[in-house]
């Protein structure tokens, strides 16, 4: 009997690996671009991308219906948590409060081809969304991680009419927020 | 006419390209009203800086070379339980019965074991056919995610024909169901108010798949993962199981709201503690005549004891395995112990078991009686499944 019991487990098994990877090569480009939003930085962009699908795939079936709407949701929940983790760890780095263009320049620095590719804008458009609340921060990492209006909607549980004004208030905060850093 | 709103209007900035449009009164409304022109001209001036704030294009990606970083993780886990029960349901990616059943797991596990039974008496059958296998009850395994991570990989020491997965098929009527099947139809004697009577009747296709042990196989495979193989005992070697499954009929009743489980709401965006509803049947009653199991060569317990001395195999698992007095007429079901809880009852007379969602989403009855297999189950308490089981007549 127990050889029918890990035919079933099996045959499962690998049909829902099979859809893990389909899903993966759907799903992964658009999770890096939702979580770079954030983090303008394609490398953590890309351990976020790996901790999310990890997640998804330890605790959900890769065929359920809501699973691009759940990777969508997480990638922007978890680049602005590494954001702020991010943020905290260069606080305390070196034993002095470093501004930020010290950090960028820092890490440019240690990686050349970091600082050719860099852009000013990138960075500071990065950092002052991830210091917006929650919503608008992912709100806007969703759309502009290249999500239509439709899958933003299911991302986020709300009604596709809903979230042109999400966008519309996220982006008065950002504003505002560059704002103050731009004239600083 | 209201104006019309900036989302909207915001909505009709980005992606009136990709085919937006407003509704007609919207649309005449906008043409005729100066102020939501300008205010449509801010929103879309808006967009565009916004949109040049983000110009930086997001990195090209190879999903490839990620998915093969993931996979060499040293905790990589299994995928996510298996939603067997729903690959047998006559349901599709739309139906909201899968919805309850994803996090009724281990019940999916269950419903296939229990497909995969033999009912019919020991003896032989003529060229030397063996039936493996006579349930007439229902034991629940507890097992853990990490011990159904290391179980061994069947084609590792044999060879399986996989049979084409069947599609479901919506029928008009009981009748219609039952002459497809081959049985008389159980009908509940009643119910509780919560389960709607609105009724769809459905039945899965049967289909027979085979696999042939093989110790050469097993042997190679152990070889080329710089193992010895567990040796393979001459009478189990070339032996052939074969599965047969019988056509099965789906009753569902109407559909009701649940509330999603946390993972499930995190998804659609809901905060913790909001309810998340969904739409499921309120009642699914399936019934099919049981699998035949049957061997050419090895019997049960040559079969059990070379699996159970396989390496993957946890040791508690295969204590388990090995405690259950009655192996010839006991089907042990695995039920993953963090998700699922499953007890022995009486249904129908016979011994049964009752599975119940961790998450009290819903529960279930599974028995085998007069050579068929019953399976009963929704998003119910488990008394009032129980209940509706014992009535069925």
């Amino acid at each position: 009997m127990a050889t029918l019991v890990n035919r079933a487990v099996y045959a499962s098994r690998a049909a829902d690996e099979r859809a893990f990877e389909a899903l993966f090569a759907a799903e992964y480009g658009r999770v890096v671009a939702i979580a770079y939003r954030v983090l303008a930085d394609r490398q953590e962009a890309e351990d976020v991308a790996q901790e999310v699908f990890y997640d998804f795939h330890r605790r959900h079936p890769a065929d359920a219906p809501w699973a691009a709407a759940w990777l969508h949701k997480a990638a922007a929940h978890s680049a602005l948590n590494a954001a702020l983790r991010r943020a905290r760890r260069d606080r305390h780095a070196a034993g002095h409060v470093r501004t930020e263009a010290d950090r960028w320049q820092a890490r440019d620095e240690a990686d050349p081809q970091r600082a050719a590719e860099a852009s000013e804008q990138r960075r500071v458009v990065a950092e002052a969304l991830a210091r917006l609340p929650e919503r608008s921060a992912t709100v806007l990492s969703l759309r502009y991680g290249g999500l239509s209006y439709a899958e933003i909607a299911l991302a986020l549980g709300v009604g596709v009419n809903q979230v042109g004004t999400l966008l519309n208030r996220a982006e008065a905060a950002l504003r505002k927020e560059l704002g103050h850093d731009t004239r600083g | 006419m209201t104006h019309v709103d900036d989302g909207l209007l915001r909505r009709l900035a980005d992606e009136g390209e990709q085919g937006f449009a407003l509704d007609a009164d919207a649309a005449a409304h906008l043409a005729g009203c100066a102020d939501c022109q300008t205010r449509l001209a801010t929103v879309i001036a808006s967009a565009q800086a916004t949109a040049a704030l983000f110009s930086d294009p997001a990195p090209a990606t190879e999903w490839g070379p990620a998915l093969a970083r993931l996979r060499a993780r040293e905790a990589y886990p299994a995928p996510a339980p298996a939603p067997i029960m729903e690959r047998m349901l006559p349901v599709t990616v739309h139906n909201p019965l899968r919805r309850w059943l994803k996090p009724l797991t281990a019940l999916a596990v269950v419903a296939l074991a229990a497909a995969l039974l033999v009912l019919t008496p020991l003896g032989s059958y003529a060229q030397g056919v063996l039936n493996l296998f006579t349930p007439r009850q229902f034991v629940a395994v507890p097992v853990t995610d990490a011990q159904l991570r290391t179980l061994p990989d069947l084609s590792d020491f044999g060879t399986m024909t996989h049979p084409q997965q069947p599609a479901p098929r919506t029928v008009s009527s009981a009748d219609e169901a039952a002459a497809a099947v081959g049985v008389t139809l159980l009908k509940p004697t009643s119910l509780p108010k919560s389960v709607s009577s609105q009724v769809t009747y459905q039945v899965m296709p049967g289909n027979s798949t085979s696999y042939t042990f093989d110790a050469a196989k097993a042997e190679a495979t152990a070889r080329a993962k710089g193992k010895t193989a567990t040796a393979m005992p001459k009478n189990v070697n070339g032996s052939v199981l074969a599965v047969t499954v019988y056509p099965a009929a789906f009753v569902s009743y109407g559909e009701s709201q649940i509330s999603l489980p946390e993972g499930a709401k995190a998804a659609t965006g809901a905060k913790r503690g909001e309810t998340q509803a969904r739409s499921v049947p309120t009642l699914v009653i399936a019934q099919a005549k049981a699998p035949v199991v049957q061997s050419t060569g090895a019997t049960l317990a040559e079969i059990q004891d070379y699996i159970l001395a396989q390496p993957g195999i946890a040791p508690e698992l295969a204590a388990a395995m090995r405690s259950i007095a009655d192996p010839m007429s006991t089907l042990p079901v695995p039920v993953d112990v963090s998700r699922m809880n499953g007890r022995a009852v009486k249904v129908q007379g016979v011994d049964g078991l009752l599975l119940g969602d961790a998450t009290g989403l819903g529960s279930a009855v599974v028995w085998s009686k007069d050579g068929q297999v019953f399976f009963v189950g929704g998003p119910l308490r488990d008394n009032e499944v129980l209940d509706i089981a014992n009535g069925l007549k």
